[in-house]
């Protein structure tokens, strides 16, 4: 199976929670159940206003994420991607994908959506350890996400990624490693795993600077992330970007384009959007969003042009993160091959290469920043001084 | 004009004692400046003067002033450069005058550099004017600081000023003064030409600038001129008078303070202290005395931290070289660094100001190395070489004695930091010479000290010792061997020669260690692991290692993180971009300096 990478996507940005989790720096609102229907409406005049692009249309992917898409009423959910269908058309084969909560798996809820024409389901089960969970301030059990598991499958879901986190502050290795065996018990089409950041803003940071949460060592981290890539790859899992694992054919298609230069639209708070290789994003505030899409105005709050080196840079490194990193041209690969330091990453064995495709070698997924901002330091400095 | 009429005077002070505001009200109230031209201490036209408060190059000004006998006086303001660095120029400035002011900052009293001066001008015979200023402040010791001045030349009360040269109290005194107590030039208008280079600049559209004191003759403009020292000969294109501008004048005859013009291409041949005279007339004079070549004390390398901006660096040394005849650099090679130059200049200020102007107006990002000074190096077939570069020891087994540059320097302090001196003096292995007691609280000490260890975190430590009271003060003095070993370092197992040192035996091992510990939190951590190491020879003396990352990656990275995940890796590569490529592991350009703030 192939990921093409010229796809039309739609991004739609759910930002409601039940509650903000301490370690969540994103644009989320707890509460605000009385705007559920205002927001739904916005979304879709957005969409609606976007018309000029039907041309890129039908969609390939759409992605209902957050926040918690699924505290949406699947009507919702339901209204939403008729509008996306009426303004682009949807592909028959497009892979639909909501984000949902454990706590908010309802037998009925749930084939509902699957009933709204979504086939992929993301629960953030996060962790199969209640101290895990509790540390983390999330509001369910490993019971409750193992329920909520099953319910999805009996929805009819047969595409269904699981999100966990590693490197919890307290936490010994040894619940990271049931965390993952519970994964592979339940053998999900899909599994996304994050180590857990200290966000500037957030609770946890709060506590940190406080010296009430110590964060977990490098070498723990370290530990987590190699350990997970072992033995998830050993299961049969594709690791296919830095954070997600996959059974074979089934990575995230919508995300695959985000790392590829796709187009992207997205709608709703402080989404993000790439057309035609101009990126824009939206207002953050809930008021200001309203404001300028119930009045007909674009509810931009900022957009970037990069130039033609910058786009390629920029591809260039989002493409490492993935296994099958990029295809240099001869004229990188030649000033590459002339750095020390790349020579120097090559033989630790950080990276790959074959022939023109450079990637990154599963020690290098741990260090794909450095190694990044590697590359694109030694392509710039060839640039600049031609 | 008439020598009776003329006045030549400089203004002495130590660092912030109000030399350029006492300087700028005389030029107001002479009406050599108008209060719209009026700018704050206007004689300091470099904004790194100004910045820093001192007077980095002599500049000169005619001023017109009727005094209270009805008669027109001309005074020639010489300025001087405030700064230990430049003392040299300092007394080829006094050379050109017949007095000086001496202030005195009368919430500070009398400093080193207050003394060191003095004795300058003492030693060039000048008539002294103490002028006691901020006497307008709440912090002034009138009477102090009026003894402490008696303690040190002699005189009574009466002789000195009292002025606020901020508030403009007793600047018309000052000026009386300058007419009634400095005796006008002597010297002889139709004698054969000497006229004294005290100052010179370069000019992009005349070339060489000198600014000359004419002691005796006249210079005229066609006339022949020989520049002594360097024997070269010009036909004089330009003389005239300094106002705020060049004003052009038919000659400049004996007692008259001016700039000649005369087709010189480069500073270093309009060298100060050099003496002009008429070509034809050579046989007939000898020369002024007091002139000596300026040589370079501290020496530093300077490499671009980009090795493609090496072109741009040596067009940059050579613009400023241009303007500044006693700074010197030659290319020189480092293993660790690359192509850059050694560079050479008067002192720890003068390297500073080369450096920033290198930064500021070439906008260069260079490396600096640790300065050093000059080795005299004897070896056991007996030939001396000179060694500007640490790296360039001759072998250890070759060496019969390394000699180093020795200062004469002097502390003014008050009583009870002492101790306290003495002991940051023993550290720096000075030798103690004396102490004179300018009055119960106050005394001078006199050492003397290897100019390499005031070159290394020296003036912050004095500054910490004395809570910011001692001042210091020195000359060049000898050349003495010493137990000098060269420390080397070592990254990932290479020596680095650009971080080599020359340093004393007995603080090597301290010194090794700590550099070490210093350079492991200067360095970041990055995809491989960075080992230091400090050696004498073959032994390592200290050890230390920059773990490499075991981790670095953000996990998440989808459509609203990239924009703000690529300026992230941009400012990371800006901060690489700063940094020095050695092998497989960068270094940051402050690890270069690191040694400078070693104490042991």
């Amino acid at each position: 199976m192939s990921y093409p990478s010229q796809t039309f996507g739609l991004y739609v940005h759910i930002p409601f929670c039940p509650q903000r989790c301490p370690y969540c720096a994103f644009t989320v609102l707890t509460g605000h159940t009385a705007f559920y229907d205002r927001y739904v409406e916005a979304v879709c005049a957005e969409i609606r206003s976007w018309q000029s692009l039907a041309h890129k249309g039908p969609l390939q992917t759409v992605f209902l994420g957050g926040g918690t898409p699924s505290l949406l009423d699947p009507v919702q959910v339901q209204q939403i991607l008729d509008t996306a269908t009426a303004t682009f058309g949807i592909a028959p084969e497009a892979e639909i994908t909501l984000e949902a909560n454990p706590t908010t798996a309802d037998a009925q809820k749930f084939s509902a959506f699957r009933a709204s024409g979504c086939n992929r389901l993301s629960l953030g089960v996060q962790s199969f350890n209640d101290t895990d969970l509790k540390t983390l301030g999330r509001w369910h059990s490993a019971a409750d996400a193992e329920a909520a598991y099953s319910t999805a499958r009996r929805a009819g879901f047969t595409n269904v990624n699981l999100d966990v986190i590693f490197s919890i502050p307290g936490a010994p290795r040894q619940h990271w490693q049931a965390t993952v065996h519970k994964l592979l018990a339940l053998a999900p089409e899909h599994i996304s795993t994050y180590a857990l950041t200290i966000e500037e803003g957030t609770r946890f940071a709060r506590r940190h600077h406080q010296g009430r949460l110590a964060p977990v060592s490098e070498e723990d981290d370290a530990w987590a992330y190699a350990w997970v890539m072992e033995t998830l790859t050993a299961a049969g899992y594709e690791h296919y970007e830095v954070s997600n694992f996959a059974r074979p054919g089934l990575r995230s298609r919508h995300n695959w384009g985000y790392w590829h230069g796709a187009d992207y639209l997205g709608v709703g708070l402080s989404a993000h959007s790439l057309l035609d290789g101009q990126r824009h994003w939206n207002r953050r505030a809930l008021q200001a969003y309203f404001t300028a899409v119930e009045a007909g105005r674009a509810p931009c709050e900022g957009t970037e042009r990069l130039n033609t080196v910058a786009a390629r840079h920029e591809r260039l490194w989002l493409q490492l993160r993935t296994c099958e990193g990029t295809i240099l041209q001869p004229l990188e690969l030649q000033t590459l091959l002339s750095a020390p330091k790349f020579q120097a990453m090559l033989e630790a064995g950080l990276v790959h290469l074959q022939s023109l495709r450079l990637r990154l070698a599963p020690s290098g997924f741990s260090l794909a920043d450095a190694i990044g901002v590697e590359v694109l330091t030694i392509l710039e400095h060839a640039h600049e001084h031609g | 004009m008439d020598v009776s009429h003329i006045r030549n005077f400089s203004i002495i002070a130590h660092i912030d004692h109000g030399k350029s505001t006492l300087a700028d009200r005389l030029l107001e109230l002479t009406a050599t400046l108008s209060p719209q031209q009026m700018q704050d201490q206007v004689l300091d036209n470099m904004d790194l003067e100004r910045e820093r408060g001192i007077t980095i190059k002599a500049h000169a000004v005619r001023m017109h002033y009727r005094a209270s006998d009805g008669q027109e006086y001309v005074l020639n303001l010489i300025d001087t450069p405030g700064h230990v660095d430049f003392t040299y120029e300092v007394s080829r400035s006094l050379a050109a005058c017949e007095g000086a002011l001496l202030v005195v900052d009368t919430t500070q009293g009398v400093e080193a550099q207050t003394v060191s001066n003095l004795f300058l001008a003492l030693e060039h015979d000048l008539a002294i004017i103490p002028v006691l200023n901020k006497i307008d402040m709440p912090a002034a010791q009138v009477e102090a600081v009026q003894r402490q001045v008696i303690d040190l030349m002699g005189g009574t009360p009466d002789d000195m000023l009292l002025v606020s040269a901020k508030q403009g109290i007793g600047i018309e005194e000052v000026l009386e003064a300058i007419v009634t107590r400095i005796p006008p030039p002597s010297g002889s208008p139709d004698a054969p030409l000497r006229a004294l280079i005290f100052d010179s600049l370069y000019d992009h559209y005349r070339g060489v600038i000198c600014f000359v004191r004419v002691v005796d003759g006249t210079l005229r403009k066609g006339m022949k001129v020989r520049f002594y020292a360097t024997g070269r000969e010009y036909e004089v294109e330009e003389v005239g008078i300094l106002r705020l501008q060049r004003l052009e004048t038919p000659s400049l005859s004996a007692g008259e303070v001016g700039y000649l013009i005369a087709g010189v291409r480069v500073l270093t041949d309009a060298r100060v202290g050099d003496t002009v005279i008429e070509a034809q007339r050579a046989q007939q004079v000898t020369p002024l005395p007091g002139y000596r070549p300026l040589k370079p004390m501290v020496f530093s390398g300077l490499y671009p931290v980009d090795s493609e901006d090496y072109d741009s660096l040596r067009h940059a040394l050579e613009r400023l070289r241009l303007n500044d005849a006693a700074f010197s650099f030659e290319p020189e090679t480092s293993v660790a660094l690359g192509f850059g130059f050694r560079c050479g200049y008067l002192g720890l200020l003068h390297m500073e100001i080369v450096q920033e102007r290198l930064e500021r107006e070439h906008n260069l990002e260079i490396i600096t190395t640790v300065p050093n000074v000059r080795y005299e190096v004897v070896k056991h077939d007996g030939t001396v070489v000179d060694v500007e570069n640490p790296a360039a020891l001759p072998a250890a087994n070759a060496i019969a004695e390394i000699r180093e540059p020795i200062l004469s320097a002097q502390v003014l302090v008050p009583a009870e930091y002492i101790g306290a001196i003495m002991q940051l003096f023993n550290e720096r292995r000075g030798v103690y010479l004396n102490t004179e007691y300018l009055n119960a609280s106050r005394a001078l000490l006199h050492y003397e000290l290897p100019l390499a260890e005031i070159v290394t975190d020296f003036y912050d430590r004095l500054k910490s010792v004395s809570r910011g009271y001692a001042s210091f003060d020195y000359e060049p003095k000898t050349m003495r061997a010493a137990d000098l070993v060269k420390l080397d370092i070592l990254i990932n197992g290479d020596p680095t020669d650009a971080l080599s040192a020359i340093i004393h035996r007995d603080k090597a091992y301290d010194w090794g260690r700590e550099l070490c510990h210093r350079l492991k939190d200067l360095i970041p951590r990055q995809m491989f692991e960075v080992v230091i190491q400090a050696a004498i020879g073959s032994r390592i003396i200290a050890r230390e290692v920059v773990r490499a990352f075991r981790k670095n990656v953000v996990a998440k990275c989808y459509g609203g993180d990239i924009t703000r995940k690529r300026k992230l890796l941009s400012r990371q590569k800006e901060g690489k971009k700063r940094m020095k490529q050695l092998g497989k592991v960068e270094i940051p350009q402050e690890a270069f300096l690191a040694a400078l703030k070693i104490e042991t």
